[in-house]
């Protein structure tokens, strides 16, 4: 089974040179769970940045040139990634990042994949639980695991084809041998994608330097203040009983969150 | 004679007259016999309301003097709840808020703010998409929120395709011009989703939100996009819109879907949620944790905050001083320096509560405090406090709490 890696060559945060996007090395390391044959797939320009994705344990990489992608604009990427995918039929999964870091960073990417492919996709993937290795198609179920906020995870059962997009926080980067980077194979490949094939669905807008807009005051009003019961030099007994109620009443402590599953 | 009603000094005098204390008389003259005052100061307002009756014509009168004509309860009766009605709306803003737990949250309350800022600037409606099981007092919180619509979506949860298809069919056959989402982990996928199947303008993660235009970030959060037109599907960012606070709107319609959706729970489905897992507390990186327990300056026996920390089901944590001593692991550290917690309780014990530990629970809702001081800042942060030696605590609830777990698994 192979196991297609969309890389985006994003940009890093703080200082703006090119650098590998945190969750797309989460996605190298989800698909090494599911598979050892790993391919990469870039659009845009060849860029040496993409050794340093292949150092994490990609043999190849191919490079989509395609002249209309080459504006990134967000439609284009998913076309040619989907157009891509329909040329080498062997591939049946994609395993994506939470969203590109340099480009109009909208997330929308493996959705559009999935839907120009009308494949299954499921986004904010942390580990993958159970992969069929039977190379029939048909039987390919797939389990993974979503991670869901504070810790929780959420099981999700995948027929056939997909794209599964990694979450950006949440989960493991593989070991990184720069050997392995040197010795992939970067390869050009040329597609020929219609240029109203993708859908154009990013409103351009100004693009302005990034500032700092203003939140609202997160902090509810009570939970600044505290309400205050204090208990003053209790008895040892007297102040567990009065933590463990408390607890009790958030549903905490020992006989609750640990071994209670919570949905959520 | 005219009939005019004429004050009665003696009379007034008389009813103000009562029996004070050692058996001598007191005038009573601000006051009004009958009516009940809290006895230290005058409530001018309350007074001019007792005497406002009702008058001729649907004019109040204030009639002063013992004789009083009539009730004036009856006018602040008058005064019903107003609500607000949009009858005949100029266009439909959609907002698809989480309903996490079947509860509108603060974040879906923002959603639907930023929903009636659209519609209210062109003589709109709100129209909420939500599960067909909400409960009743919901619907009303909802109406509190600002909805005009609501839209039920069919059942089945656990098929996100299946959601994003009924959201959708809403949205078109609805003929609204932008639906939201929150950039939750449900609802930006949702919108992600929608937007990939109806084809539809799309702004995500928006982090200035108006009329004129919303801006999100782009190029690794080092540039902004403005877009001055909005586009149909919007995400927006939690704390950036403020939920709508005016009068309650009047729900003034609600659609279900066709039975044929409503049934179907056609098994073609390729992606199947499961039921969520709380993840094991010990392991759990600790900007994750739901509940973290944490040791300060005034634990000396770490063996046993471990064991406590592992009967109560929670994730270590630790100050900065415990961090430095070597007590604890670098990356138990809860602050500043390191990790800022997305907790829903954390039990602080032994730790008065410097502000840069204070900056990592900022956004923990509830805190107990144990520690010996009590004009510790923790304590005032504390909605449970404890004024006690940690080391004293610690003993009692880890033998308290197994007490109860062997109770709850037996």
């Amino acid at each position: 089974m192979r196991v297609a890696v969309a890389l985006s060559c994003g940009v890093d945060a703080l200082s703006g040179r090119a650098a590998p996007v945190l969750s797309e090395l989460h996605a190298i390391g989800l698909a090494r769970q599911l598979s050892a044959d790993l391919v990469g797939v870039h659009v845009g320009a060849a860029m040496p940045l993409l050794r340093d994705y292949a150092a994490y344990g990609l043999n190849r990489i191919d490079v989509l040139m395609d002249n209309a992608a080459e504006e990134r604009g967000a439609g284009l990427v998913g076309a040619a990634l989907a157009a891509w995918l329909r040329a080498n039929t062997d591939i049946r999964i994609l395993v994506t990042g939470h969203r590109a870091c340099g480009g109009l960073d909208s997330g929308l990417v493996p959705f559009e994949v999935a839907h120009a492919l009308d494949w299954a996709v499921v986004s904010d993937v942390a580990e993958v639980v159970g992969a069929s290795d039977t190379e029939e198609k048909s039987s390919g179920a797939l389990q993974v695991l979503q991670a869901r906020p504070r810790g929780v995870r959420r099981p999700v059962f995948i027929e056939g084809a997909c794209v599964l997009a990694a979450h950006d926080r949440t989960g493991n980067v593989p070991v990184r041998v720069h050997a392995i980077g040197r010795a992939a194979h970067i390869e050009n490949v040329h597609l020929t994608t219609t240029s109203d094939e993708g859908q154009d669905n990013g409103v351009q807008g100004d693009i302005r330097p990034w500032r700092a807009r203003p939140r609202l005051m997160s902090g509810t009003s009570d939970a600044t203040k505290g309400s205050g019961n204090v208990l003053v030099a209790p008895s040892a007994d007297e102040a567990a009983r009065a933590i463990m109620n408390h607890l009790r009443q958030l549903g905490l402590g020992p006989s609750g969150a640990a071994s209670r599953n919570v949905t959520q | 004679m005219t009939g005019r009603i004429r004050r009665s000094p003696f009379a007034e005098r008389a009813a103000r007259r009562q029996p004070g204390q050692a058996g001598r008389l007191r005038y009573v003259m601000g006051g009004i016999s009958n009516h009940v005052m809290d006895g230290r100061r005058r409530d001018p307002r309350a007074e001019r309301a007792y005497h406002t009756v009702p008058g001729g014509a649907g004019r109040r009168r204030i009639v002063w003097g013992s004789a009083r004509a009539g009730a004036a309860v009856a006018v602040a009766a008058e005064v019903a709840p107003r609500m607000i009605r949009v009858e005949n709306p100029a266009m439909l803003v959609l907002a698809a808020p989480d309903f996490e737990d079947m509860r509108l949250s603060r974040f879906d309350r923002q959603i639907i703010g930023a929903a009636r800022l659209v519609a209210d600037g062109g003589k709109g409606a709100v129209g909420i998409l939500c599960p067909a099981d909400l409960p009743e007092e919901q619907q009303a919180a909802l109406a509190q929120a600002g909805a005009d619509r609501l839209f039920f979506l069919p059942p089945g949860q656990d098929n996100p395709d299946r959601q994003a298809r009924a959201v959708l069919h809403w949205f078109q056959q609805s003929g609204a011009a932008h639906i939201l989402f929150p950039e939750s982990p449900e609802g930006a996928d949702r919108a992600r989703r929608v937007t990939v199947a109806g084809g539809c303008s799309f702004m995500g993660a928006i982090q200035a939100f108006s009329l004129r235009a919303v801006i999100a970030p782009c190029h690794a959060m080092r540039r902004e996009r403005v877009v001055q037109v909005l586009p149909q599907v919007m995400t927006l960012e939690e704390d950036r819109v403020a939920a709508y606070a005016g009068l309650a709107h009047e729900i003034m319609g609600m659609d279900y879907p066709a039975d044929s959706e409503r049934k179907g729970p056609e098994q073609t489905g390729r992606v199947r949620f499961g039921d969520a897992v709380a993840g094991d507390p010990a392991s759990l990186p600790l900007g994750e944790a739901p509940f973290v327990v944490s040791a300060g300056n005034g634990v000396h026996d770490f063996t046993q905050f471990a064991a406590m920390v592992r009967v109560l089901g929670g994730t270590p944590g630790a100050s900065r001083v415990v961090c430095d001593a070597g007590h604890m692991p670098r990356q138990t550290q809860v602050g500043a320096s390191g990790t800022v917690l997305d907790a829903a309780c954390y039990l602080a014990v032994g730790i008065s509560g410097a502000p840069q530990h204070l900056q990592g629970i900022g956004r923990v809702e509830n805190i107990i405090a144990v520690n010996t001081d009590l004009h510790a800042a923790m304590v005032a942060r504390a909605s449970l406090a404890i004024i006690a030696d940690a080391q004293d605590v610690m003993p009692a609830v880890l033998r308290l709490a197994q007490q109860e777990g062997e109770q709850s698994c037996g």
